[in-house]
């Protein structure tokens, strides 16, 4: 079975409540500089000359074909196959970023550690019948935990 | 990494990592929603906390705030010891102490104080968290006192006399009831309040129209409105008047729900008469379009619910504005009916569950016959009719006149000196005092002026009662112990009453008595949701059935729903408060630019209070905002207070994890005004007036009306109470304008 972390833009306020929900799971230490797997992003857009306000919340998508994987030297990311997320042992890192350059979101990013970081889906959780801390906190449901 | 490392990263509970799963209660926000937590536990410390699956209202989610409780609970500013002064009033010379000296020293103080100079002399102040408020009250009462008073001398307590001078009880919105058009004025309940932000969702799904009020382009806005409304600050009585106007223009009002329940309709009338829609769009900036079609929609689509929140009554005219609001419930009929306004009935700590407990009677019963007036009453009478409380907006005054009597002592629980306007004369104010003890979590500016500090602890350390909406109550157990040598507060009043009033032995005998004492109908149950520490409907729960109240007669001095208020007539006229609720403009009449008043420039405001008066124009250095008749001066009308999702008031500026969502204070201001005053995003700003000044960033948005700024408050190095003048209040409630201050803006160099 595979898994995708789906974002329901409708239902998002970008409070922020699953950036802290990702900082408590993982032990984010924001006074070193490190950053949340994923973040909420306010911002003014216009549609149709009416001014509006949008809200998101952003995180790495999974892809089916990650090019993360393939731009690691060092072979540190991986599928797992029991739950489709991109994972990674980041014991060989040596932090040079092609994964952060390789991906269309920037999801990767190299933590204090001078390891790479990034969203793993909270692939044990899930493994566990768990949803991933940012789901499972979402007031407004706008995160939801589906096959993909 | 190895199965195990895995594990114990996830942080899933078992015996393989060692991780257990207590339930608790988030306490950071209050008294609304105070989510149930699954505090996950290794050896004793929290390692994780989640939303509590099921929990009444929350049902198992939390807040951005919440989400953070366990940095929150191990802030690096926690208060590790009980402290005494060593050094100057306001410096952080302290030294550590035992329990027992602390104590020792606090009794002798306040006991010589009363002997000396009054029990009036010493003052009982609280501010977050509220969980505390019963037992703070009898304390003072017991004490021989009446100057308690609370932070809700500037939060939610005026929108609810407002309430409770035109239905005789506090209101509430009926979502359970379907109401078919919901109004929320004011409201932005997706930040902070989420279980509302639901329910106005569910409703939306359901087919339910929603007109948003509200001076910023909120979520709310953005998600919910079919109609939104965006009025320039401190106007929202002329807008609502002119709905009402527009109604009763039209016939369209409810004349049988008017003629069986409504007092002072005649006069209500003639008062709206004056708001036609040119003039309120002119006032209001809101196009007359809209402002009919609200009232179209009002006045047809039956039930409504017209709500609002407190934000509305921290105007200078906010008490008469929540009324205006309010109001718009009496003549269309919508009230103590499904689907629109109820009556609520208290349970415990300001929260109606649908039974009842003894709690006023725990709070009242030792009180005596007063021989003073309480602090604020002579300036805010209303206030202390109707909460029987001191106003704390009249403490800088008093401590700093000694008028109507000197003040010597404060005792305060939790105490933000950031919530008193003009605050650096607050300050000056506290060093008057002749003792002062502060209890905190974490050290505040207030400690900076104690005797005493002690340390007090969180909610996932301490056990405590909740009620919840439904029918539910929830009796916690500790989570964790309690850090350092912190104890919980009312441990703290324990031990004073012991010492300062022995006789009260219902006081004396601690939390857990003083529970069943108040709950004595419910001791059985309240024993047993003790011990399982989860949320348990009452079997005493007995749900409103609309209709009820207006049955029996609203207990109002007329006996009917008031527009116009004889509560309020019966307060000497020499206060001029208006029994109906008038609109008059919360603008401070002058706004002189401290640094242009030199070069002898023109500042002077207009007076807004002739509604007739056309207006000085948009002036060469104006904001150009819609209606002229506002910021024609250069100025722009500041909005302290505007919440961010991850804070509440200073609660979250100093957590790392929330403080790294905004890192720098910022100040919303209207993308067109930035470009005309030269400011770009994240540029450094001086915020100033002739109160005060601050520097913060830029944040260029349209989240803020033109002419408008808004700054959240709380941030010790850019306090926007700085910018309030100690005596900018509404005289009807004693509030401050938060919400409404005339400033100037400028990039700084």
């Amino acid at each position: 079975m595979s898994y995708k972390i789906n974002f329901y833009a409708d239902l998002c306020v970008a409070c922020g409540a699953c950036s802290v929900a990702c900082m408590d799971q993982n032990d984010i230490d924001t006074e070193k500089g490190d950053q949340p797997y994923r973040r909420a992003y306010q911002t003014d857009y216009t549609d149709s000359g009416e001014k509006h306000i949008g809200y998101f919340s952003a995180s790495c998508r999974h892809c089916d074909d990650a090019p993360c994987i393939a731009a690691c030297p060092s072979g540190c990311l991986f599928k797992d196959p029991e739950t489709g997320f991109t994972v990674y042992d980041t014991t060989n890192c040596i932090g040079c970023r092609s994964c952060s350059m390789a991906c269309p979101h920037g999801a990767p990013a190299v933590a204090s550690t001078g390891k790479m970081a990034k969203c793993y889906g909270c692939n044990e959780r899930v493994k566990a019948g768990l949803k991933p801390a940012c789901v499972a906190v979402c007031p407004f449901g706008a995160l939801k935990l589906e096959e993909a | 990494m190895t199965e195990q490392e895995l594990l114990l990263r996830a942080k899933l509970p078992g015996a393989d990592t060692g991780i257990e799963i207590k339930h608790s209660v988030c306490d950071i926000c209050t008294p609304g929603p105070q989510c149930g937590i699954n505090a996950y536990i290794k050896d004793g410390e929290i390692v994780k906390i989640e939303g509590m699956p099921g929990f009444p209202g929350s049902g198992g989610v939390l807040c951005t705030k919440g989400a953070a409780n366990r940095q929150y609970v191990y802030r690096k500013e926690r208060i590790k010891t009980p402290l005494k002064r060593v050094g100057e009033r306001g410096s952080r010379d302290f030294v550590p102490i035992s329990w027992d000296e602390a104590y020792d020293i606090i009794e002798e103080n306040l006991s010589n104080i009363r002997k000396q100079y009054g029990p009036e002399s010493v003052v009982w102040f609280t501010g977050y968290t509220k969980w505390i408020r019963p037992w703070l009250r009898r304390l003072c009462h017991s004490f021989g006192g009446h100057n308690y008073m609370t932070e809700s001398s500037t939060c939610f307590r005026a929108g609810r006399m407002a309430n409770e001078t035109i239905f005789g009880r506090d209101a509430r919105g009926d979502v359970m009831g379907a109401p078919h058009l919901m109004v929320g004025w004011g409201s932005n309940p997706f930040i902070n309040a989420y279980p509302m932000g639901r329910g106005f969702v569910k409703s939306k799904e359901a087919g339910t129209k929603i007109i948003i009020v509200d001076v910023r382009h909120t979520q709310a806005a953005e998600k919910l409105a079919d109609l939104f409304l965006q009025p320039n600050i401190g106007t929202d009585a002329v807008l609502a008047h002119a709905i009402a106007n527009i109604i009763i223009q039209n016939g369209w009002q409810d004349q049988e729900f008017i003629d069986s329940y409504v007092h002072g309709f005649d006069d209500y009338r003639k008062m709206v008469s004056q708001y036609d829609l040119e003039t309120a769009e002119k006032i209001t900036g809101v196009p007359a379009r809209d402002i009919f079609t609200a009232a179209d929609w009002i006045a047809h689509i039956k039930p409504t619910q017209i709500g609002t929140n407190n934000g509305i009554a921290h105007h200078t005219n906010g008490f008469n504005t929540h009324r205006a609001i309010m109001c718009l419930n009496l003549i269309t009929g919508n009230y103590d009916k499904p689907g629109t306004t109820l009556p609520v009935y208290d349970t415990f700590c300001d929260m109606g569950s649908g039974f009842d407990t003894h709690e006023e009677e725990f709070m009242e019963e030792t009180r005596t016959p007063k021989t003073l007036p309480q602090i604020g009453e002579e300036r805010f009478p209303l206030w202390n009719l109707m909460t029987g409380d001191a106003q704390a907006m009249d403490l800088t005054r008093q401590l700093l006149e000694g008028t109507p009597y000197k003040l010597h002592a404060l005792c305060a629980f939790g105490m933000n000196t950031m919530m008193f306007p003009e605050t650096p004369l607050f300050r000056k104010a506290l060093k008057t005092l002749d003792f002062m003890m502060a209890t905190d979590l974490v050290w505040t500016d207030a400690c900076s002026y104690a005797d005493i500090v002690l340390p007090v602890c969180s909610s996932l350390e301490r056990s405590e009662v909740k009620c919840y909406p439904g029918g539910f109550f929830y009796y916690t157990n500790p989570a964790i112990e309690p850090l350092y040598e912190s104890r919980n507060d009312v441990e703290i009043m324990t031990e004073l009453a012991r010492r300062l009033c022995p006789e009260d032995k219902v006081l004396c005998s601690g939390y857990h008595e003083c529970i069943k004492y108040m709950f004595r109908e419910m001791t059985d149950e309240i024993e047993k949701g003790h011990e399982t520490g989860l949320p348990v409907r009452s079997s005493h729960f007995r749900p409103y059935i609309p209709g009820t109240y207006l049955k029996n007669g609203p207990s109002t001095p007329s006996g009917k729903l008031e527009l116009y208020s004889e509560l309020i007539a019966g307060i000497d006229p020499s206060y001029g408060l208006d029994p109906l609720p008038s609109f008059y403009n919360a603008d401070r009449k002058s706004c002189k630019n401290p640094v242009s008043a030199d070069s002898g420039a023109d500042n002077t405001c207009i007076d807004y209070n002739d509604i007739s008066s056309p207006g000085c124009g948009t002036n060469s250095s104006g904001c150009g905002i819609n209606s002229n008749l506002y910021n024609d001066c250069g100025s722009f009308t500041l909005m302290t207070g505007a919440r961010l999702p991850h804070t509440i008031h200073s609660r979250g500026h100093k957590v790392p994890w929330l403080r790294s969502l905004r890192p720098d204070p910022m100040v919303d201001i209207n993308p067109s005004d930035a470009t005309r005053l030269g400011i770009a995003q994240e540029d450094r700003v001086r915020l100033f007036n002739d109160t005060g000044e601050i520097s913060v960033l830029a944040n260029v948005t349209e989240v803020a009306n033109k002419g408008d700024l808004h700054l959240i408050h709380g941030y010790e190095e850019a306090n926007a109470t700085d910018l309030i003048p100690w005596d900018h209040t509404d005289p009807y409630s004693g509030f401050p304008g938060y919400k409404q201050v005339r400033v100037f803006i400028e990039k700084a160099d």
